[in-house]
C-alpha cells in the first residue's frame, strides 16, 4: 500500500539549502567546476535561472547558458523574463530558426542574434544557446569568454560537445539528471567504450571518471513525484543519489466522481486513487504477438485511459483533470501510434492526451500516465531494451499516479535473461548489466508490494 | 508491423521460393574499377597465423604463398604478398583513384588486420613487410567508417543485399549463403546449404587437410635428410595451396554472385563523396599512419566522422534506393505528404512556410526536424505538428531551400525524407584546434584550475537574486 509521504517530508533535506548553497560555492567560492546531479522534477531549471540571475543581475559577471535543444532554451528563456526582472539577456541562434510566436511577441525577448559580433562587448550578459550552436560559434573570436557556463540538462550533452567548452570559461556548472537517457550518438560506439576519454559519454558522467573528486551537490527531493513512486524507482534508477518526495500526500490525491464498474482496470485506478502511484496491469504472456506493435496491450492502454477520463477525475484540491492532463508513453514509434488510434476510436482526442515516445516526454509530466513497459513482448532482451533511462524517464513523467501495462513473461525473461558479458569491449562499462538490475529489481519490487495485476484476454 | 516482422516473413518468403531475395534495389558500393584486388588467407586454427595467401587481381591466377611454419618468428615468405599488395595499391595512388580491395568474409579482415599490427612497427621486419602491415592496418582502419568504398567483404556485403530462407547466424557461414543465391537445380538450398556449412569458410583449412598439415609438420621437425624434408614441405605446400585455392574461389563466386545480383548503381552525386572520403583517409592512414586516436580533440573528430559518415550513407539510401526507403516509411522517417497550402508573402522570397498533410500512421518527427524531398530540390524543417481531420497530421513546415524555383505547388505530392547532412566537420576542426591549443586542464590533463573567490561579494547572492524576482 501507499506510505505517507506527510512523515517523509516533514524530515527532508531542506532543498533550498542546497540551492543557496551551489550559489554560494560557484559565486563566492570560485569553485572552478560543479556538478548538480538531481532527480526528476527537482528543480534543475529553477536553481540554473537562480543561479543565472544571482551571477549577471548580483554578481555582475557575464554567463552563458546552454542547453542541448532549442526548446530547452526557449523555456529557459520565458521562465527567466517571466519570474525576474530585466536582466542583460541574448539569444544566440542559427538565421534560419524561429523563435516560436509567444517568444516573438513577447517584447521582454531579445531578439536573437546569429553571430558573436552582434553581442554585447564589455558589462554583465545572460547568453542563452543551444550547445551546437556555443561550440560553432567557439572559435570566433568576437564571442570572447566568460565568467561562467551553466549547462542545463548536462546529461544530455555528449563530452565531446562540451570538452571544447571550457576553455572558454572559467567556471562550469553542470545541471542533469544523472537516471535520464543517455546520450544520442548515431554509430556503434564499441571503439570509443575502451578509448582514455570516452567522448560519446554524456559530459557530467565523463567528468566524473576522470575526476573522481569532482565537486557535487545533490538536489535531494523531487516536487513531481509522489513518494509512492520514489519508493519504487530510486533504488533500481538513481542508485548514487538518494531523494525524497517533497510533494504531500494530500497534494496529491486522485478522485473520480463516477465510481468504478469493478473491472480490473477500475479497480487499478482506484488503487491509484488510493495512493498507490505506479501499478502495472498485465496480460497472459503466452501467444503474444511477436514483435513490437501488440495490439492487446494497445488495446489496454486505451482503455485505461479512456477509463481514467470517463470516471471524471479531479486532482483533489487543485482541479478536474482532462485529457490534456493524460500521456501515453511507448518505447517505439510504430507501436506508440497504435495505441494512438485505439485511443482515438474510444473517442479521446490525441492532440491531447499525447502520445510520445520517452525520448520526447523528457522535461515533460502530466498528472496522470500510462506506459507501456519496453520489455513487453520480447523474447530475447538486447542492451536497447534494458537500457535503464527510457523506463525511467516512462516512469518519472506522473505527478498522480502511472498505470504499465505489459506482459507476464516480462518477470519470467528477466529471470532467464542471459547476460553476454563477452560482447561488449575489455575494460568498457557493462550497461547491459546495469539495465537487467535495474528492470529486475524494479519488477520484483512492484511484485512485492503486490502492484502486479494480471488481466484475463478478456478483462473488459 | 515492425521491421523484424518484414524480416521474419522475407526469410519465410525466400524459404518457399527457394532462393534468396533481394532487400534493397541499389547497390551499397560502387562498381568495381577494372583492377580488383583480392587477398584469401590459410591461418592457423586458433592461432591466428597465416599460413598460406592468395592474392592478386580478380579474374587472373593469384600468387600463391605457403609458409611451412608460420609459428616461427621469421616472416620473409610474405615478402611476395608484401609486394603484390604494395604494387597495387601505389599504382592506384599515383593514378589518384580508388583501389577496391575484395575479401571473402569477416574472418579474412581479422587476419589482415592482426598482420598490420604485427608487422607495420617490427624492427625486426623487412621494410617491404613494415610497409605491408602499415597498409594493411591502414585498410582495416578504413574498413571502420561507415560507407567505405576500398574493402569489399563478400559475406556482408551480401548480407547487407539480400535476404535467405535460413537464419541470420546461417548466414554467417559464406558458402552457406551461396548455396541460396546461386541454388542448384533440383536441389533443396537449404540442404546444400547445410551442406555446404561443414565445410570451413573462415580462412581455415578443412579438417582432413588440417590433420595432414598438422602431422606432415611433426614430420618435417624428425626429418634428418634434407630430400626428406623437401618431401615434406612440397606435401604441405600442396594441402595449403588446395586450401587457399577454396578460399580464392570461394572469394571469386561470391563476388560474382554479388554483381550478379543485378541491382542498380546509386546515382554517382550519392556516392563521389563518399569515395572521396574513402581516397583521402586512405592516402592519410598509409602516409601518416593508424594510431588510434587518443586525445580529446582526435576522439571527438573521430566521432563526427563515424557520425557523418553514417549520415552520408543513410541519406544515399534513402534518396536512391526504394526498398530501403520503403522500410524507412515504416519506422517514419520517410513521409508521404500533400501541399495544402503555400504562405509565402513576397513571392519567391523568404520566409516561406508550407502546409503540409499526411495520413501516413508512424511518423518518427517533431518540431525541429530537418527533412528534405527525396530529389533534394526543397529542405527545411518542422515548425509544429498537428492532428487535422480524418486522422490526417497537419505539418508546418519552414521551407528553407527551393524557396524560389522548387516551391512545390499545392495539391504536389512527394515523399519527404529526415536524412539531411550537414558536413560541418570544418567549424569543428577549427574548434578542436582552439582546444588543443589552450589545453584545459579539465579536458587534457583530468585536473581542477584553481577556484577564484570572490570574496567582495554581498551576503545571501540568493536572496538578492530572489529580490529581483516577480514573485
Amino acid at each position: 500500500m501507499a506510505m505517507s509521504s506527510s512523515t517523509i517530508v516533514s524530515t527532508l533535506p531542506d532543498a533550498g539549502a542546497v540551492s543557496v548553497r551551489t550559489v554560494e560555492r560557484v559565486l563566492r567560492e570560485g569553485c572552478p567546476l560543479l556538478n548538480v546531479e538531481s532527480p526528476p522534477g527537482a528543480g534543475k531549471t529553477a536553481l540554473v535561472e537562480a543561479l543565472l540571475v544571482s551571477a549577471v543581475g548580483v554578481a555582475g559577471l557575464r554567463a552563458a547558458v546552454i542547453a542541448p535543444h532549442a526548446e530547452q532554451t526557449y523555456g529557459l528563456l520565458r521562465r527567466v523574463v517571466s519570474h525576474y526582472g530585466p536582466l542583460p539577456l541574448a539569444l544566440l541562434q542559427s538565421a534560419q530558426r524561429e523563435l516560436p510566436p509567444d517568444l516573438l511577441d513577447d517584447q521582454r525577448i531579445p531578439r536573437p542574434v546569429s553571430e558573436p559580433r552582434r553581442l554585447p562587448g564589455v558589462g554583465p550578459l545572460a547568453l542563452v544557446a543551444t550547445a551546437d550552436k556555443l561550440l560553432f560559434e567557439s572559435a570566433v573570436p568576437e564571442l570572447g569568454k566568460f565568467d561562467l557556463l551553466i549547462c542545463d540538462e548536462a546529461y544530455q550533452l555528449t563530452y565531446s560537445k562540451l570538452a571544447p567548452l571550457l576553455r572558454l570559461t572559467k567556471q562550469t556548472v553542470l545541471v542533469g539528471d544523472p537516471g535520464q537517457l543517455p546520450t544520442l550518438v548515431t554509430i556503434p560506439v564499441h571503439r570509443f567504450e575502451t578509448a582514455p576519454h570516452r567522448v560519446h559519454w554524456a559530459a557530467p558522467r565523463e567528468l566524473k571518471r576522470c575526476l573522481p573528486d569532482l565537486p557535487t551537490e545533490r538536489l535531494p527531493v523531487t516536487r513531481r513525484l509522489p513518494q509512492d513512486t520514489v519508493a519504487f524507482i530510486q533504488q533500481p534508477f538513481y542508485p548514487n543519489l538518494p531523494f525524497s518526495s517533497a510533494v504531500y500526500g494530500e497534494d496529491c490525491r486522485l478522485q473520480f466522481a463516477v465510481r468504478g464498474n469493478n473491472s480490473v482496470i477500475d479497480r487499478a485506478l482506484d488503487l491509484i486513487a488510493a495512493g498507490c502511484s505506479i501499478v502495472c496491469l498485465l496480460l497472459p504472456g503466452e501467444n503474444a504477438p511477436a514483435g513490437i506493435v501488440d495490439y492487446e496491450l494497445s488495446e489496454v492502454a486505451a482503455e485505461v485511459i479512456a477509463r481514467f477520463l470517463a470516471r471524471q477525475p479531479i486532482w483533489q484540491g487543485r482541479m478536474p483533470l482532462d485529457a490534456n492532463h493524460v500521456g501515453y508513453a511507448d518505447a517505439h514509434v510504430a507501436s506508440g501510434e497504435q495505441t494512438a488510434q485505439m485511443l482515438r476510436s474510444r473517442g479521446v482526442p490525441t492532440d491531447k492526451t499525447q502520445v510520445l515516445t520517452p525520448e520526447i516526454w523528457q522535461g515533460l509530466e502530466r498528472p496522470f500516465m500510462a506506459v507501456k513497459h519496453p520489455l513487453s513482448g520480447l523474447n530475447r532482451l538486447s542492451t536497447f531494451d534494458l537500457e535503464p533511462g527510457r523506463f525511467c524517464v516512462m516512469l518519472t513523467r506522473h505527478q498522480l499516479g502511472c498505470v504499465i501495462v505489459g506482459r507476464e513473461s516480462i518477470g519470467e525473461r528477466l529471470a532467464q535473461h542471459q547476460h553476454t558479458c563477452g560482447e561488449r569491449p575489455f575494460g568498457a562499462e557493462n550497461s547491459e548489466w546495469a539495465g537487467w538490475q535495474a528492470h529486475y529489481v524494479l519488477w520484483e519490487r512492484l511484485r512485492e508490494e503486490a502492484r502486479l495485476i494480471k488481466l484475463s484476454n478478456t478483462y473488459y | 508491423m515492425g521491421a523484424d516482422f518484414d524480416l521474419l516473413s522475407g526469410r519465410l518468403w525466400s524459404r518457399r521460393l527457394g532462393r534468396a531475395l533481394p532487400i534493397r534495389s541499389t547497390y551499397s558500393v560502387t562498381p568495381d574499377p577494372p583492377e580488383t584486388f583480392g587477398i584469401a588467407f590459410i591461418r592457423v586454427a586458433g592461432e591466428e597465423r597465416v599460413q598460406a595467401v592468395a592474392c592478386g587481381l580478380i579474374g587472373t591466377r593469384p600468387s600463391v604463398i605457403t609458409i611451412y611454419n608460420p609459428l616461427a618468428r621469421g616472416a620473409h615468405e610474405l615478402a611476395p604478398f608484401a609486394r603484390t599488395l604494395d604494387e597495387y595499391l601505389t599504382g592506384y595512388y599515383s593514378r589518384e583513384q580508388l583501389p577496391r580491395i575484395w575479401l571473402a568474409h569477416p574472418a579474412a579482415v581479422t587476419v589482415l588486420d592482426l598482420l598490420g599490427y604485427r608487422y607495420q612497427s617490427n624492427r625486426h621486419a623487412s621494410d617491404e613487410l613494415r610497409m605491408m602491415g602499415q597498409q594493411c592496418r591502414a585498410l582495416c582502419e578504413e574498413a571502420t567508417f561507415p560507407g567505405q568504398q576500398v574493402l569489399a567483404v563478400a559475406s556482408t556485403l551480401l548480407m547487407e543485399h539480400i535476404i535467405t530462407g535460413q537464419s541470420a547466424v546461417e548466414d554467417q557461414h559464406l558458402g552457406a549463403l551461396l548455396a541460396w543465391i546461386n541454388p542448384l537445380k533440383g536441389c533443396d538450398p537449404a540442404i546444400e546449404s547445410q551442406r555446404r556449412s561443414l565445410i570451413p569458410a573462415a580462412a581455415l583449412l578443412d579438417q582432413a587437410r588440417d590433420k595432414q598439415v598438422e602431422r606432415l609438420r611433426r614430420l618435417a621437425r624428425k626429418c634428418t635428410s634434407s630430400s626428406e624434408l623437401e618431401s615434406t614441405n612440397s606435401q604441405i605446400r600442396a594441402l595449403l595451396e588446395e586450401g587457399v585455392a577454396q578460399e580464392w574461389s570461394l572469394l571469386e563466386e561470391a563476388r560474382a554472385a554479388f554483381w550478379q545480383l543485378g541491382l542498380a548503381p546509386a546515382p554517382l552525386r550519392y556516392t563521389s563523396r563518399l569515395m572521396e572520403e574513402s581516397r583521402e583517409r586512405l592516402r592519410y592512414f598509409v602516409s601518416v599512419g593508424t594510431k588510434p586516436p587518443s586525445r580529446p580533440h582526435s576522439l571527438a573528430l573521430r566521432l563526427d566522422t563515424y557520425e557523418y559518415m553514417a549520415a552520408l550513407v543513410e541519406e544515399r539510401d534513402a534518396c536512391c534506393d526504394a526498398l530501403v526507403r520503403e522500410r524507412m516509411r515504416k519506422a517514419g522517417r520517410v513521409i508521404a505528404v500533400r501541399v495544402e497550402s503555400v504562405e509565402q508573402p513576397t513571392p519567391g522570397r523568404n520566409p516561406c512556410r508550407l502546409i503540409l498533410t499526411t495520413d501516413q500512421a508512424v511518423l518518427r518527427v517533431r518540431p525541429g526536424t530537418w527533412l528534405k524531398s527525396v530529389d533534394g530540390r526543397i529542405q527545411g524543417w518542422i515548425v509544429a505538428l498537428a492532428e487535422g481531420a480524418g486522422g490526417k497530421r497537419r505539418i508546418v513546415f519552414r521551407l528553407l531551400k527551393g524557396v524560389r524555383k522548387g516551391r512545390p505547388r499545392v495539391g504536389q505530392q512527394f515523399d519527404m525524407i529526415d536524412t539531411v547532412t550537414f558536413d560541418l566537420r570544418w567549424r569543428k576542426r577549427a574548434v578542436y584546434k582552439l582546444m588543443r591549443q589552450d589545453e584545459p586542464s579539465v579536458v587534457y590533463h583530468n585536473r581542477l584550475p584553481q577556484s577564484l573567490p570572490r570574496h567582495e561579494l554581498p551576503n545571501g547572492l540568493l536572496d538578492l537574486a530572489e529580490g529581483k524576482s516577480w514573485r
